[in-house]
This record gives structure tokens, C-alpha cells and sequence, in this order.
């Protein structure tokens, strides 16, 4: 759909040709029909996601007096306390401790899946047809696996007496993990729990990246290799800056996404995760639902909803951006 | 272990002794019919029950026969959902805040009570009493942990249950131990008996203990001498570093550790499975989940001519360890849609027919059936005996808390897997104990 | 990354610059000769990395064949010390006592039912909203673009809270519309905005060609838009599909009975629970059922995902 005119910029990455060609460009005023178009998803909006998020900070906001009798009663004793609750909860080394490790479990896992992502992307453009569309299939097959299934095989795999893995690992010369209890520890659980997070992130990553330097042209990089670059040259000076949109907004959400990673810790941990293996999610779930300190639970989800807007800045203003091209 | 008939009068008598201390209380309630908390109008609707999975394993049928007899008495229909103990007092706090769903009769663990209790969360059956057979002769501790503070009866009581030793005779005779040990130190000379001759199985397990299961653990810590926490002044604080705390848990980490294969971070809740599976000496559980290791579908039925009891020995011969006195009350939600059909429910579930056929499998709520329980098998008289001497929970509302949190198996997991040694884990698991229990709001 | 959030694959790509193209590149002819050399090279270089890439699918793909040959294995063959790489007595016991099981079939329904519904309300909700977006001007439109777009930035989880108690509040909790309502947060945005790509990338002067010939602007929609975008719809409806079969956490908070959870929270009964506590076998069959209709949605509409990937991934 795009035409492609070697040497020069391809209309579909240049804003003022789009602008100019107004292919896309081109609206109508059309009196209360949009309005009447947009009308039932606004209220969705409104009423699915506007609801709770105002509820959340109205329940952030309020503290729960004498134990479960405010929440049977409903409501009962819930008087307003200002900020209280964000002092509280501030204030508890705990929070911190679990901020910090969500935050390098966060970090690991991007990092991974996007090396990964963006090696397999890569052996993709460079193996036959064959091998590229059997390493595709495979991929979308992990892709469709859900979370909590995925991570149950993975329980599975890494059981410490019956497991695959600690037989596997077992024959190596020199390993000794028989009967290895992989979650006795929670750094060495986190980092089974980060297999199976990766493990499901890399076939969309790859997938997108593949596709994303399938769109290079392909006249740039025969130019570059002519001019005697070399394969990894090409990558940095050709490919990256290429990639580089789509890059930000994976690695973003990527973020957003191993940021509230739920799932795979509770279902690593049949659903009673340790103190240790307790990220954010984790945390504001069992405290929040788990023991019933709902308006606790609340001022966590706030706190881990703000502290994503630092990281999603970059994001909105490239949607800002989009918002306003299209 | 040879208790005979007499043995079974003496337990009954002892622990009518003890119950009747309460029976006072009861004596009160009017003999006159009070039908308006219980109610019989039932046609056209149908009750929710929440009862845990271990009576659909244990004994269905006599939720089926008490359904069945309710049914005829007031034309109502039960839908009986069988819920699992794994976080469920969240699904409780879930279901009790909200307006929806809430179940006509709930099951709850008796340590469980208390919390509920304090939040008002159940319906006041004080006035109703009387109605409920052998209200006059229900087992103390868990008549304490249905009743308020303030003396209103706000759980009926279900079901108990004691822990026993639960061994591979065959495997114990092929070692060259004869007999059950009386004490703790010849359990541990016995166990090293059965671990030796075992040696050729690396997953061989001479005592499977799972590393969260605090029932044990803390029976230990009793059995010393120690307990897990203790008021005064109003304020709750930890006692699990006391020495004699200390003694109960090392002698529990011998266990964990030094007999145990494969449990260090798992619960008690699969150890039938892992027992049917065949590399087991032996493990510590209820009366009833000798059947859950023999089970046609789920245990090896091979076991079960293999399988015998005994209680758990204690430091001298004579005396045993004490055994956590587990058990489970039911009540009637205050929001519940059929309130009064579920107390009728619970009525039909905890009269003598009813009990007298649970008594098969499980400790039965009145002390009046406690022969028909002893009776029934060998194992029963080993838990029977086990029941003499029990060890109970803070009983304070926060204590949920605790065990919602898994203080208490985090700190053991720590010790089995040897994360932390036992005087650090204890003082960390007091610190959170503490706090926990003397928290407000 | 979780599922529950993937609310959309890379939406847009929006370069602000172009990188720098070698003017003389285009100049030069193409130089055969010292290729012939270098294709073999080449095809070593090819074999080595096909093999990367099976050892790659290999690893990848093992634990999906582990959760399959586990789900046929007998239980005595599961729990054995050393792990059977093939089922050497191959049986459908287990899938049998998973399917035997009215729980699990009644959530494996539960799960249909609320996965179809959320994607039927989103799709058509969305394509109409993605229709206004693409087509119209207005007033509030980049208004409306913003809230769309932020929304999906929005953890679903830190909302379960509020979420289960507002449900409550209107009597939807422990009831599949409530579920369905919930499941639109997430569902509907994503489904918004790849539509608005779709319908963006086909030429308005189809849309005047259809109006000059007499159509309403609304049968433009229904007769020449809703057509084209197809591909779209399908890849919308796929990956809702995905976000709404695969969410745990909301599910597991709204439905309390038995009959009304979903097969996620199934599957974590089953692995928590003392009967089935140790069968692996049953585990292994009940998580790949609940992964099957998935899987099969995934095989039959491939080539639409990765159109649907591919648009996402260039077009702006």
C-alpha cells in the first residue's frame, strides 16, 4: 500500500507527506453521528473504568476502622483521613522492599525479553523460509498458551523430586541437582518465575521486531553492506535507529506489563506467595483482597499506578503524538 | 493401644467432665419452642451450603442423608459447594462485605471463628439453641470457639479432629521396629531404624513432614512446655523464642529435616498423595486421612491393609505430645437470603443421626458419641486418645490474621530449609506475631 | 508478558525522523561476481543459523510438549525419578477424570460464555467508536483518542479492588455480566484503536464513491468499511479473545460459587487442592484443555494475527 521510491523516505514514515497526501487526513464534520458512534464506548469508559478509578482514590483516602465489622456493615466507620494511609504505607520498610524487588524483577525481565526478542528477530531475517516459519509457529504456539497454564507447566517441569529440569540439568558433569528444591529460595524461585515470564514476552516481541525490519528497505541495507559494512554495523547504524520507534514503545510495554506481573508468581506459589517472592501486584493483592484491608490495598494500587506514570511519560507523549496525527 | 471398651467410658467420661463445665450455659435456654430463628418454609427455594472438601472426600454420604432429611422437612432444595481451605478466608471477607452470593450456611475452621465472631458477621442463634441436639453436651473447644464473648452461640459446632501418627507397619516391621514408640526419643531411635534399611531410595522419606505444617510444628512447641503467644496487660507478644519454644521446634526440625524428603515449601494438604505414592515411613495427620491414602481413586488401596496409628509419644512414656484439637463449627451468615432455613439446615446436619453416622470418620461434635467414635476403628482410638490432651490457638480475633499471613509456616519453612536457624526465625515469626494480634483495624 | 495486559501489540510506529539514506546507494549497479564465493559462505552461514533457530524452537517449545506427553502419561509413570521423555504407556485416563469432573466442564463453559461475550460487546462497540475516530471530526475527538489510548496504560490489577466492590454495589458481583462489564476495560480500548487503524487505511474516496451513488453515510459503513476491515475485526476479536480467556485475578475476585468460576480459577483449585494436590497427570490435561480452544483460534487465524501484527507494527 505504500509506495516505495529508493532513495527516498517512504510515504508511510513521513508526517508531512501523509499530511499533504490527506489519504488519511481527510475528515468530515459529521454532525451528531459520531457522537452517537462514540456514545456507547464512552459510556464503558465512564462507567467500567472511570467508576473505579475515582472509587480507588475515594477508598485510598478513607481508612478502615475496627477490623472486618466496617466491611460487613457496609461501610461502617470508614471515616476520610486524608493522606494518612499513603504515610502508612510509605512509611512500612515492607513497601520498599517489595518496590525494590518488583522494580529489578522488572528490570531483568524487560531486559531479557528484549535481548531475546531482538535476536530471534533478527535470526529470523537470516535463516530459509523452513526454519523461519517453523520458529514462527512455535512462537505463536507459546503466545496462545495462557499465563497461568504456562506457569503451571513450569511447576511442573521444575518439581523437585519428579521434575524434568532437575533431571536435565542433573546429567551435566558437575551439576548436582537431584531432588533441588528451586523454590527454597526466593531469588532462585523469582528466577523460574522470570523463565516463564520471558518465555511467554519473547514471541510477541520477536514477532513485531521481525516485522518491523521487514519493513526496512531493503535497497538501504544492500547500500550499507556494499559500503563494506559489516553484519553488526549494519545492525547499529541501519537497523536500530529503524527499529527505534517501535523499540521505546515495546520496551514501555513491556514495562508496563512485567511491572504487574500477577499470574505466575501466584500460581508458582499455588496461591500463597512467600514474603519474598512478593512484587507489587502480589503485594497489593494480599493485602488489599487477601486480608480484607481493602482501603490499604487501595492506597498500594494508587501508589503502583503513579509510579508507572513516571515510566509511561515517554509513552504518552509518542500517543500524544499519534493522538494528534490521526 | 490396646483401649478396650473401658478405655473408650474413661475418655468419654473425662471429657464430659470437662464439657459439663459449660453446660450451665445451656441449661439456660428455654425448653420451649422458639421457632423463630429456625424456619421450615422452604418450598420452591433452595440454600447454599459452603462445606469444606474434606467432608466430600471424608463422608459424603452423610451430607446427602442430612440434605435429604431437610428436604422432607421443609421442602427446600441444598446446593452444596465444596470450597478449599486455601485462601478462604478471603473468599469469606469477599463474600461478607459484598450483598451478593452469600451462602445460606458456611463451614468454618474453629480457629477461624473468632474473627467473624467479633465483626458480626453471623447470625445470632442464642434464642435457638435448644433446638440443636445435644447442645447441652457439645465438645468444650469447639463450643468455645462458636460462642461470643459476650455468651451468644454464634457457630455450631461440627466436627473435631486430632492428628495421629499415621505409619507403614510393613515397612516399620521390615526395619526391625516391632512396636510403637512410647516415647519421643524412641520415635527418633525407631525412625533412624526405618531410614537405614530405606537408604537404597533417595526419595524415601522415614517421616514426611511438610515444611508449612505448623499443626505439627507448634504441637511440638506445646509438648515442651512453650506456646505461641501470650497476653498481658491486654497486649499480645510472641513466645516462640522461649527456650522451651525453642526445644519444641528443634525437635520438629528433626523431623522436617533430617527424615523429610521433598516437603521443605510445601503444605500438609497433599501429604495422602505423597504417602500413597509409597516412599513413606510415616506422617502425621488426621483420623480420616487414612482413608484419603487408601482412596480407590486418588490413593493407593494397596496401603490400606499396611496402615496403623498411633499418637504422637511425648517426652515421657505415658505421656504424648499434645495435638492440636482442629475442628470446624458452622454458621448462618446474618446476610444470608434464607437465613432461618440455613440454621434449620445446620440443625438437621449436627443432630444425633447425623453425627452418630460422621462418628465413623470423625471426632463428632458431643461428647455423648464419643463411644460410638472410639468404636468404630482402630484408628479412632489412637485419635481418641490424642483428643485427650490438645493444644488450642490464642483465641483472640486477630488470630485469622496470623494465619492469613502464614507467619507461622513462613517461619517454618525458613527452618526446614535451613534459610534461617531456629532462635532467628522464631524472634522474626514473634516480632510479626505480635504485631499482628495487637493490631486495631 | 501477561496477557491480562497486552493490550495491544506495538500500536503504531511514528518516526519523527528518517534515518539517512546514502545518496549515490541507488547509483551503483549490482555486482555479481564475488558472490559466488560468498554463497557458500552464506550457506554455511545459513545452516548455522537454521539450526539456532530449531534448537531455538526446541527450547521454546519444550515445555508445551512436556504439558502434552505429561497429560497422556499414567500416574505411575509420572511420578518416576527419571522423567519419561515419551509416554511409554500412553492413556486418556486423566483426561477422562478431568472431563468426568460437571465443575469443570460448567467453568470451561463459564469461560466461553464470558470471553464471547466481551469480545461481541467490544468488536462492535469498538468498530463503531474506531469509525467515529477515522472518519469524523469533531469536537472531544482528540479527547476521546487520549482516554482511549491512556486506558490501556492502566494496570487492570490495581483496579480489582475497586472494580469488585462498585460490581457489588450494583448486585453484578458473583455473576458472569458482571464479569463480562469488567472484562470491556481492557477489551474495548485495544479493539478501538486497531480498528481506527484499519478503517484509516482505506481510502475515504471509496466512501464518497459509495455516497455518490446514492448510500447514506451509514450504509457506507455497514456495506463498503465493514468489509474491508475483516482482517481487523478478526484480529481484534482474537487477541480479546486472548486477554479474556487468559484473566485470572478480576474472575477469581467476583465469582464466588463453584458453578460460576471460570477455568483459571479451576485450574488453581486443582493444583491447590489435597485430592488432586499430587496428580500431575490430571493438572497437565486440565490446563491443556483450557489452553486448547486458544491454541485452535491461534492455528486457524495465524496468517490474520500477523497481518494484524504487521499493521500494527509499520502503518501510523
Amino acid at each position: 500500500m505504500t509506495a516505495t521510491v529508493p532513495g527516498a523516505p517512504t510515504p508511510a514514515l513521513d508526517p508531512a507527506a501523509r499530511g499533504r497526501r490527506g489519504r488519511r487526513g481527510r475528515r468530515v464534520r459529521g454532525g451528531p453521528l459520531p457522537y452517537l458512534l462514540i456514545l456507547p464506548a464512552v459510556l464503558v469508559l465512564l462507567v467500567v473504568v472511570a467508576q473505579p478509578l475515582f472509587k480507588i482514590v475515594q477508598l485510598s483516602l478513607h481508612k478502615q476502622e475496627a477490623g472486618k465489622y466496617a466491611l460487613f456493615h457496609s461501610g461502617a466507620g470508614t471515616p476520610f483521613v486524608g493522606l494518612a494511609n499513603f504515610r502508612t504505607v510509605l512509611g512500612d520498610s515492607t513497601f520498599w522492599t517489595v518496590l525494590g524487588r518488583t522494580a529489578a524483577f522488572t528490570a531483568i525481565n524487560v531486559v531479557l525479553s528484549m535481548l531475546i526478542g531482538i535476536g530471534i528477530a533478527v535470526l529470523l531475517n537470516r535463516v530459509s523460509t523452513w526454519a523461519r516459519l517453523t520458529l514462527i509457529a512455535v512462537l505463536l504456539f507459546v503466545w496462545a498458551i495462557p499465563t497461568t497454564v504456562s506457569t503451571q507447566v513450569f511447576y511442573w517441569l521444575f518439581n523437585n523430586q519428579f521434575g524434568a529440569v532437575n533431571y536435565l540439568l542433573d546429567r551435566l558433569p558437575g551439576v548436582h541437582l537431584q531432588g533441588h528444591d528451586w523454590f527454597a529460595d526466593p531469588h532462585q524461585g523469582l528466577a523460574v518465575i522470570a523463565a516463564v515470564v520471558i518465555w511467554g514476552a519473547v514471541p510477541l516481541l520477536a514477532i513485531s521486531l521481525h516485522a518491523g525490519i521487514g519493513q526496512i528497505p531493503k535497497e538501504i541495507l544492500e547500500s550499507a553492506r556494499c559500503d563494506g559494512a559489516g553484519a553488526w554495523q549494519a545492525f547499529r547504524h541501519v537497523t536500530l535507529p529503524f527499529l527505534a520507534p517501535l523499540l521505546v514503545i515495546l520496551t514501555t510495554l513491556s514495562v508496563i506489563w512485567d511491572f504487574g506481573v500477577f499470574n505466575q508468581i501466584w500460581f508458582m506459589r499455588t496461591g500463597h506467595p512467600e514474603p519474598g517472592y512478593q512484587t507489587i501486584g502480589i503485594y497489593m493483592y494480599s493485602t488489599g483482597v487477601g486480608s480484607s484491608h481493602y482501603n490499604t490495598g487501595a492506597t498500594i494500587g494508587v501508589l503502583m499506578m503513579l509510579g508507572l506514570l513516571g515510566v509511561m511519560i515517554s509513552y504518552i507523549r509518542q500517543l500524544l503524538r499519534i493522538g494528534d496525527a490521526a | 493401644m490396646k483401649r478396650t471398651v473401658t478405655g473408650a467410658i474413661v475418655l468419654a467420661a473425662t471429657l464430659a467432665m470437662v464439657a459439663g463445665c459449660t453446660s450451665d450455659k445451656s441449661s439456660k435456654a428455654s425448653n420451649a419452642k422458639d421457632t423463630t430463628v429456625l424456619s421450615t418454609d422452604g418450598a420452591g427455594k433452595t440454600i447454599k451450603v459452603w462445606l469444606q472438601s474434606d467432608a466430600q472426600k471424608g463422608w459424603p454420604d452423610v451430607v446427602a442423608q442430612a440434605s435429604q432429611r431437610f428436604e422432607q422437612a421443609t421442602g427446600a432444595k441444598v446446593d452444596v459447594q465444596w470450597q478449599q481451605w486455601s485462601n478462604y478466608t478471603t473468599k469469606l471477607d469477599s463474600t461478607f462485605a459484598g450483598s451478593s452470593g452469600v451462602p445460606d450456611v458456611v463451614e468454618l475452621g474453629n480457629t477461624q471463628t473468632a474473627s467473624y465472631i467479633a465483626a458480626g458477621a453471623f447470625l445470632d442463634l442464642t434464642s435457638a439453641k435448644g433446638q440443636f441436639e445435644n447442645s447441652g453436651s457439645w465438645l468444650q473447644g469447639l463450643a468455645e470457639s462458636g460462642t461470643s464473648p459476650a455468651g451468644k452461640l454464634m457457630a455450631v459446632p461440627y466436627y473435631a479432629g486430632s492428628r495421629v501418627v499415621i505409619y507403614r507397619k510393613d515397612l516399620w516391621t521390615k526395619a526391625g521396629v516391632t512396636s510403637p514408640p512410647t516415647t519421643l526419643d524412641e520415635l527418633f531411635a525407631d525412625l533412624d531404624k526405618v531410614k537405614a534399611a530405606n537408604a537404597a531410595d533417595p526419595r524415601f522419606s522415614a517421616f514426611y513432614m511438610a515444611g508449612k505444617n505448623w499443626y505439627a510444628a507448634m504441637s511440638f512447641v506445646y509438648g515442651a512446655g512453650g506456646k505461641i503467644a501470650e497476653q498481658n496487660n491486654g497486649q499480645w507478644s510472641g513466645a516462640l523464642e522461649s527456650s522451651q519454644a525453642q526445644q519444641g521446634l528443634d525437635r520438629w526440625k528433626q523431623l522436617a529435616t533430617k527424615y523429610s524428603v521433598g516437603g521443605a515449601t510445601k503444605d500438609e494438604s497433599d501429604q495422602d498423595a505423597v504417602m500413597a505414592l509409597g516412599h513413606t515411613g510415616a506422617i502425621l495427620g488426621n483420623g480420616w486421612e487414612l482413608g484419603a491414602v487408601t482412596d480407590k481413586k486418588t490413593g493407593n488401596p494397596a496401603l490400606a491393609a499396611k496402615l496403623d496409628t498411633f499418637p504422637m509419644p511425648g517426652t515421657a512414656t505415658g505421656q504424648y505430645t499434645p495435638s492440636f484439637l482442629g475442628g470446624s463449627d458452622l454458621a448462618v451468615p446474618a446476610k444470608a437470603p434464607n437465613a432461618g432455613l440455613g440454621a434449620q439446615w445446620v440443625k438437621y446436619f449436627t443432630d444425633t443421626t447425623s453425627q452418630t453416622a460422621l462418628a465413623k470418620f470423625a471426632i463428632p461434635n458431643t461428647t455423648s458419641l464419643l463411644g460410638v467414635y472410639s468404636g468404630q476403628a482402630q484408628a479412632n482410638k489412637s485419635t481418641g486418645e490424642a483428643a485427650k490432651n490438645t493444644w488450642f490457638v490464642p483465641n483472640t480475633p486477630n488470630w485469622a490474621n496470623v494465619e492469613s499471613g502464614n507467619i507461622l509456616q513462613n517461619m517454618l519453612t525458613s527452618i526446614a530449609t535451613g534459610k534461617a536457624g531456629t532462635a532467628d526465625a522464631a524472634k522474626a515469626a514473634d516480632a510479626e506475631i505480635a504485631k499482628t494480634l495487637n493490631a486495631t483495624g | 508478558m501477561p496477557h491480562e495486559q497486552q493490550a495491544n501489540p506495538p500500536m503504531s510506529v511514528t518516526t519523527d525522523r528518517v534515518p539517512a539514506v546514502p545518496a549515490t546507494s541507488s547509483a551503483q549497479p549490482p555486482q555479481p561476481s564475488p558472490r559466488t564465493r560468498s554463497r557458500s559462505r552464506r550457506s554455511y552461514a545459513t545452516a548455522g543459523w537454521n539450526t539456532l533457530a530449531l534448537l531455538l524452537a526446541a527450547l521454546f517449545g519444550f515445555p508445551i510438549y512436556w504439558m502434552v506427553i505429561t497429560s497422556f502419561k499414567t500416574s505411575a509413570d509420572i511420578n518416576r525419578l527419571v522423567p519419561q521423555f515419551w509416554p511409554r504407556h500412553p492413556t486418556l485416563a486423566s483426561f477422562r477424570e478431568v472431563l468426568a469432573d460437571p465443575i469443570f466442564r460448567q467453568d470451561l463453559a463459564n469461560t466461553f460464555v464470558i470471553t464471547l461475550a466481551a469480545v461481541a460487546v467490544s468488536v462492535v462497540i469498538g468498530f463503531f467508536a474506531a469509525l467515529a475516530i477515522a472518519r469524523f471530526r469533531f469536537a472531544g475527538r482528540r479527547v476521546f483518542v487520549f482516554a482511549v489510548l491512556i486506558v490501556q496504560m492502566i494496570p487492570l490489577l490495581a483496579l480489582t479492588i475497586p472494580m469488585s466492590l462498585l460490581l457489588d454495589s450494583y448486585q453484578l458481583k458473583n455473576s458472569l455480566t458482571g464479569v463480562v462489564l469488567a472484562y470491556l476495560m481492557f477489551t474495548m480500548p485495544y479493539t478501538v484503536w486497531t480498528l481506527r487503524t484499519f478503517i484509516a487505511n482505506i481510502p475515504v474516496e471509496l466512501d464518497e464513491a459509495a455516497m455518490v451513488d446514492g448510500c447514506s453515510r451509514f450504509q457506507t459503513f455497514y456495506r463498503i468499511v465493514l468489509p474491508l476491515v475483516a482482517p481487523g475485526l478478526i484480529a481484534t476479536s482474537v487477541y480479546g479473545w486472548i486477554l479474556a480467556w487468559n484473566e485470572f485475578v478480576l474472575a477469581n475476585t467476583l465469582l464466588l460459587d463453584n458453578s460460576k468460576q471460570t477455568a483459571m480459577i479451576y485450574l488453581l483449585i486443582f493444583q491447590s487442592s489435597p485430592t488432586h494436590g499430587a496428580d500431575y497427570g490430571g493438572l497437565m490435561a486440565a490446563a491443556g484443555l483450557t489452553a486448547l480452544p486458544v491454541v485452535v483460534l491461534f492455528v486457524l487465524f495465524q496468517s490474520r494475527i500477523s497481518a494484524g501484527l504487521t499493521a500494527g507494527a509499520v502503518k501510523g
